[in-house]
């Protein structure tokens, strides 16, 4: 059988929903996860024992809370979360099906690529911001997250790639999207060809957005020289 | 406590840090009087406290133990806003200068303005008028990464005075420019202050500094300060 001939408008058709289904999950979980694990980060650089508000006891609760979260693997997480995700869906099939599991698993890990790009930040700075006076909130809004920009948006890239391919091992237990086609037509199907294009769509799509994303960080990094 | 025209006072001000498990001691019964209008040097080696020194009289680090008084005002009494209002009272620059590098030279003179609410118009008509000062009205919108270490410094200057401060606090300001770079910012300071009758307090390890600008200048060694002033005249030698 010719390879191309499996590729017709009905396969087309497949792929392009796939990819909207995929591209929908990412973001849509991408975005949820950010405005949880965003301010966790933050929180935990702030409250660390040697930040700007120091509460110790705070930062240790929350780092043992997003090291357990992050701890299972995305498979076991999608099942052991069912319960909740039917809750919250009414169901534990296709795209948004997947969405809570993925921000359940991809919020403590933005938490921790934040904290990283927050901590990037010169000491100095900071100090020099307090020394004007500055609160800790004004630190936090005016200092620490415009000088951490380029990195968060280089964190960002590398959560939402990440996301991406955790939402196609969600094909699994018939999550939808591309990672679906992939495991229905491909692997129980013995349609490699499918499986094939399916993957090289998914490698393009990361691609596409790993490059804009650094794209993006360079292009708005003040430090570059000019 | 200010009629007598002093400005910062360090009062048995002890410092101690925890080094390998044990605590050092980095400041060991300080006592100074630093009046209004003049400039007060601190010279000694690196590692002899003179930063932390520095560091006490903005509460950037809290003293073990003593007191520090700005302008009759016992810091250790205030709540962080007291505190905050009176650290915008106090301009300090840097040996790495850090300013914002995300940002140019303008919107990094308006930062303090936009701490304390100033409206973004008045804040940018203000940092012209310093950038002037400073001789970098060419430099608006430069970022730091484009400057070189004077020009930064001339920036953070800016920056410091934003909020016309009494006092302006310099960190080894000019221990990482050039032999000409440091006269020029030396003489820009010394000009500020006979303008603005700033209090200037200078922590270095260069005589040569001292010399050029101070007043009054003591030293410190392994976090004790000397009892009596150095003629600053003895600098020549």
């Amino acid at each position: 059988m010719n390879f191309l001939d499996k590729i017709n408008a009905q396969t087309i058709t497949m792929l392009l929903d796939g990819t909207r289904d995929t591209l929908l999950m990412t973001f849509v979980s991408a975005i949820i996860a950010y405005i949880i694990g965003m301010p966790l980060g933050i929180v935990l650089v702030v409250t660390h024992k040697s930040g700007i508000r120091p509460i110790p006891a705070l930062e240790k609760v929350l780092g043992f809370i997003v090291n357990i979260l992050r701890s299972p693997p995305f498979l076991i997480m999608l099942i052991l979360m069912f319960p909740i995700t039917r809750a919250i869906t009414g169901t534990t099939l296709g795209p948004k099906a997947v969405i809570p599991p993925l921000v359940v698993a991809a919020a403590p890990y933005v938490a921790r690529i934040v904290e990283s790009s927050i901590k990037e930040v010169d000491a100095g700075v900071i100090e020099a911001a307090q020394s004007m006076g500055a609160s800790p909130l004004q630190i936090i809004l005016k200092v620490l997250i415009p000088e951490a920009k380029p990195s968060l948006i280089v964190g960002a890239t590398l959560a939402t790639t990440t996301i991406l391919a955790y939402s196609a091992m969600a094909g699994i237990v018939g999550g939808g999207g591309l990672g679906d086609i992939a495991i229905r037509y491909g692997y129980y199907r013995y349609e490699t060809e499918i499986m094939v294009v399916t993957t090289l769509v998914i490698v393009v799509l990361i691609q596409v957005i790993q490059e804009s994303g650094m794209l993006l960080s360079r292009v708005t990094d003040r430090r570059r020289k000019v | 406590m200010i009629e007598d025209g002093c400005m910062i006072e360090v009062k048995g001000l002890y410092k101690e840090f925890p080094l390998n498990g044990q605590m050092q001691e980095v400041l060991k019964d300080v006592n100074l009087r630093i009046y209004k209008g003049e400039v007060f040097g601190i010279i000694g080696v690196s590692g002899a406290g003179k930063s932390t020194l520095v560091r006490c009289m903005n509460f950037l680090e809290k003293p073990t133990k003593g007191e520090i008084l700005i302008k009759g005002k016992n810091l250790s009494d205030l709540n962080p806003k007291e505190l905050r209002e009176v650290r915008r009272n106090m301009g300090m620059i840097f040996q790495q200068f850090q300013l914002l590098e995300q940002r140019n030279a303008i919107d990094n003179i308006c930062f303090p303005m936009e701490l304390v609410g100033i409206k973004r118009k008045d804040a940018r008509t203000k940092a012209r008028e310093l950038l002037k000062t400073v001789g970098m009205e060419e430099k608006e919108r430069s970022f730091p990464s484009q400057l070189s270490g004077g020009q930064k410094q001339r920036v953070a200057i800016a920056r410091a005075l934003a909020l016309n401060p009494e006092i302006l606090l310099c960190d080894e300001a000019t221990s990482a420019l050039d032999p000409e770079t440091t006269k020029s910012i030396l003489e820009l300071i010394r000009e500020l202050k006979s303008r603005l009758g700033l209090t200037v307090v200078i922590i270095t390890h260069e005589p040569d500094v001292v010399k050029a600008i101070c007043d009054r200048v003591v030293s410190i060694k392994n976090g004790v300060v000397s009892e009596s002033e150095i003629p600053t005249d003895s600098f020549e030698n």
